[in-house]
């Protein structure tokens, strides 16, 4: 029965070439623009660490002492000292600590100029808690962290432009002045949301290079514009050892919990470190201290814009304009079957034929529909990388998912919208439509 | 006028595609007139003043080397250096720039620790407000007696500032040019007093709502990095630019982080702006194709489906005209109708967009000028269909169906 009323369909199409071809247009109209911008919106808002994003938190203590009423807000960094004195707990599986520097670097064995780069600094724990793919080497370990070692890890991009793409473990890259051995090379990464830095980089790609924090603070590399630097109160000294000592709170602290016991009891642990601080004089604001997990992270930080979010409606709105004017061309194709339906009733079929027949045809109209607009959202988002090129181009491609519900969503639409339609088709009297034969 | 009770009755008879059509003029222009709406509000700030001599500027940001104590002395040298230049007009080091998108927020109390204004510091020397180019209109201008050389984080000393229009008015709602001599305290809780006011000048942030809230004081930060305005003489900026990387780069360790011209800043500032605008322009143009076409075809398949009663109509004495005018009137009952309740909805659109995403509310003008312009894409669109309808020869009454 089914094939029959495909086979009845094309027909149809057929004999109503360009009503049978608008319904398709605008279907595909509506469908290409909501994929388009929901594509964005869906991968903006995707999981960044899906095995273990409950279980990664971000560390925020708010030591101010500023005698303000901060509210509910507080701040994704940490002074260097409180870092310092809460990563040797032993409660969580992993610390990861973030910064980052800028510099200027290059192949020493090349005659080129030096190239201004981004370098997260961070420990060894990143690359165990992120899970991040090698190509070569591996991180550095914690030795390297603890003897502040200059070892260096490049990303893919960064290994094709300094080495051409070969295997450089082993070699040196000169970092400013000095040489930082290359320890590992990752391979193609990319956290998205990049959730672990600041939020203006969270589309983004990953820093050119990563070294150990010891060894940006062993070598006084100072933090410029690519961290947040909260200094609410003024230090004495301008050396780099006053800095580390001061109640700047420049950084970032991510760690992993294996539990929710883990979880009370880390909590239970920063407070009591915080209580102590505050019997000395620190912390003198307040008490607050949140463990944030890397999905409240990105709502508090409000990585998803509200653009695009606000496109996703606008567009949805766009895909019911188009289906109403869809539903009014179904009433028009519908009405010129009278005939047929009237002639088919009289021969036997029922009223549920009537509709299972028409379901079928706009269901294979909403198909078509689909797959054109599936089209039209690549062009789309080609457009839309196009027009958000300071965003990772990742964030506009369909994966396997958003191309199914695509489908799926024009089908099952057309069949909604057409349910009026139907309804009134199969309404039709044989005998009405008899009579003039 | 006489066609238009039995116009409302076929409608009212027809129901299902006069609604549908109802509803889609509906949702396109509560759209239509949100999105407008929100593409002016973007472009009116992309439309903002930044404050600076837009055109002749740009700024570098750059490295001091040496031991913190004499860094000042390297800041010197620097200046001295980039103001002989020939084309260059005027340099200044500040703390941070414009529309950068980094920079010092700080507090701007009327007392010592209570949360009255936020706002972004901006460190530079007594040449300020000559090298932006900014409007000093209250008040007096920074003198070199003003100014301080300090490593770093120059907030925490008393000094005479410079505040923007908008901080006076906050400050002194009533009169704002009696902020002049008052007393401030910024972040750190010192007395800060305020020397002078300029009309504007933005701070580092575009969307964020305290963009106009600025504090300028007369520091010298001479820390390892620093930023350098440069504003070339008229014309001179690409050039100038040229000569003072050139000067920058004699020193030797010199790294140059950043070199940009105030138009590229402002220009990158406002991509996501313009991203969005692009994108709201097509949703537009869509709703108006699709509309307009669904207008067209809606009044073609009544126009067939009539054929007969129009047919009989000419018969009885209808002239072309009355035929074409029966149809327009049509499109515009059902036109209007819809625009009504797409006035509404467009209301309680607006309201919902002002709540969540901060939008202005849509003003009156747009709504009306939005329903005008429907409704004549609603009577073009009908105008071709009417037309064909007109013709049809009174003859086909008289032949059977």
């Amino acid at each position: 029965m089914f094939s029959y009323y495909v086979k009845l369909a094309l027909i149809s199409f057929k004999r109503t070439p360009l009503l049978s071809f608008l319904m398709v247009l605008l279907i595909a109209m509506g469908i290409g623009a909501t994929m388009t911008t929901f594509t964005v919106s869906y991968m903006m808002s995707q999981d960044p660490l899906p095995s273990k994003s409950d279980r990664v938190f971000s560390v925020q203590m708010d030591s101010r002492g500023d005698g303000y009423d901060w509210g509910e807000s507080s701040l994704a960094e940490i002074t260097y000292m409180d870092m310092q004195n809460v990563i040797n707990s032993g409660i969580p599986k992993h610390h990861v600590v973030i910064s980052a520097v800028s510099t200027m670097l290059k192949n020493p064995q090349q005659q080129t100029q030096a190239i201004k780069s981004k370098v997260r600094t961070t420990n060894a724990d990143f690359f165990t808690m992120f899970e991040t793919p090698f190509l070569f080497g591996s991180g550095w370990d914690e030795q390297a962290d603890k003897q502040a070692q200059q070892v260096i890890v490049l990303t893919k991009k960064s290994n094709n432009r300094f080495f051409n793409g070969e295997n450089s473990v082993g070699r040196f890259l000169q970092f400013g002045d000095v040489l930082y051995q290359v320890v590992g090379v990752l391979d193609d990464w990319q956290l998205m949301p990049k959730f672990y830095g600041v939020k203006t980089e969270a589309f983004s790609e990953p820093h050119d290079v990563f070294i150990p924090f010891n060894t940006q603070v062993k070598n006084e590399l100072m933090v410029g514009n690519l961290v947040n630097n909260t200094c609410w109160k003024s230090y004495e000294g301008d050396d780099f050892a006053a800095f580390l000592a001061s109640e700047c709170m420049w950084v970032v602290l991510w760690v992993e919990l294996d539990n929710d016991a883990a979880r009370e009891q880390y909590q239970a642990y920063i407070d009591r470190y915080a209580q102590q601080q505050r019997d000395h004089g620190r912390f003198a604001n307040r008490i607050y201290n949140r463990l944030v997990d890397v999905k409240q992270y990105l709502v508090d930080e409000e990585i998803v814009s509200d653009d695009s979010k606000m496109a996703v409606w606008l567009s949805v709105l766009f895909l019911i304009v188009c289906l109403l004017n869809c539903m009014g061309l179904m009433m028009a194709k519908f009405h010129g079957k009278a005939g047929e339906v009237g002639l088919r009733r009289a021969v036997g079929a029922s009223k549920q034929h009537i509709v299972a027949q028409f379901s079928v045809e706009l269901a294979v109209i909403g198909f078509i529909g689909g797959l054109v607009g599936l089209i039209l959202a690549q062009f789309g988002l080609a457009i839309a990388e196009n027009l958000y090129n300071y965003l990772h181009a990742s964030l506009m491609q369909m994966n396997l998912i958003l191309v199914l519900s695509t489908l799926l969503l024009a089908v099952l639409v057309s069949c909604t919208f057409g349910l009026l339609p139907i309804f009134k088709a199969s309404l039709t009297q044989p005998s009405s439509q008899l009579k003039s034969l | 006028m006489k066609d238009l009770a039995p116009i409302i009755k076929t409608l009212l008879k027809a129901k299902a595609s006069p609604f549908l059509l109802i509803l889609q003029i509906a949702i396109t222009f509560m759209v239509m007139v949100n999105a407008v709406n929100m593409l002016s509000e973007r472009s009116k700030n992309m439309a903002r003043p930044i404050g600076v001599d837009e055109t002749n500027s740009f700024y570098i940001q750059t490295n001091l080397q040496g031991e913190s104590n004499a860094l000042g002395a390297r800041l010197d040298e620097d200046l001295v250096r980039l103001r002989a230049l020939p084309s260059v007009q005027g340099v200044t080091p500040m703390s941070a720039i414009p529309l950068e998108a980094w920079g010092r927020a700080t507090l701007i109390n009327k007392e010592p620790a209570k949360v009255f204004e936020y706002g972004a510091y901006f460190a530079v020397d007594e040449s300020v407000v000559e090298v932006l180019g900014l409007n000093l209109i209250a008040g007096e201008n920074l003198s070199v007696e003003d100014v301080y050389t300090l490593p770093m984080d120059g907030i925490d000393l008393s000094t005479n500032i410079l505040i923007t229009k908008a901080v006076a008015q906050s400050l002194s709602p009533d009169d704002w040019q009696q902020a002049v001599g008052m007393t401030v305290y910024l972040s750190n809780d010192k007395p800060q007093q305020v020397k002078g006011v300029v009309e504007t000048m933005q701070g580092p942030w575009p969307l964020w709502y305290g963009v106009e809230f600025n504090v300028i004081s007369p520091l010298r930060e001479a820390y390892n990095e620093v930023r350098y305005f440069v504003r070339a003489k008229p014309g001179l900026r690409d050039e100038a630019m040229e000569q003072v990387l050139e000067a920058l780069l004699k020193t030797p360790g010199r790294m140059i982080e950043k070199a940009k011209t105030i138009e590229t800043l402002k220009f990158e500032a406002y991509q996501s702006d313009r991203a969005t605008s692009k994108l709201l322009i097509g949703v537009c143009l869509g709703l108006l194709i699709v509309t307009g076409l669904g207008i067209y075809g809606q009044a073609r398949f009544s126009v067939n489906r009539r054929k007969r009663q129009i047919g009989t109509r000419r018969a009885l004495g209808a002239s072309k005209g009355q035929v074409m005018r029966f149809f327009m009137l049509e499109n515009a009952v059902v036109s209007l109708t819809g625009l009504v309740i797409g006035f509404i909805a467009a209301l309680s659109l607006s309201e919902q967009f002002s709540q969540h995403f901060g939008l202005t509310p849509v003003p009156l003008p747009y709504l009306l000028s939005g329903m005008a312009a429907l409704f004549v894409l609603g009577q073009l669109s009908v105008s071709y269909p009417a037309l064909q309808a007109s013709r049809v020869e009174p003859a086909i009454a008289t032949r059977s169906a």
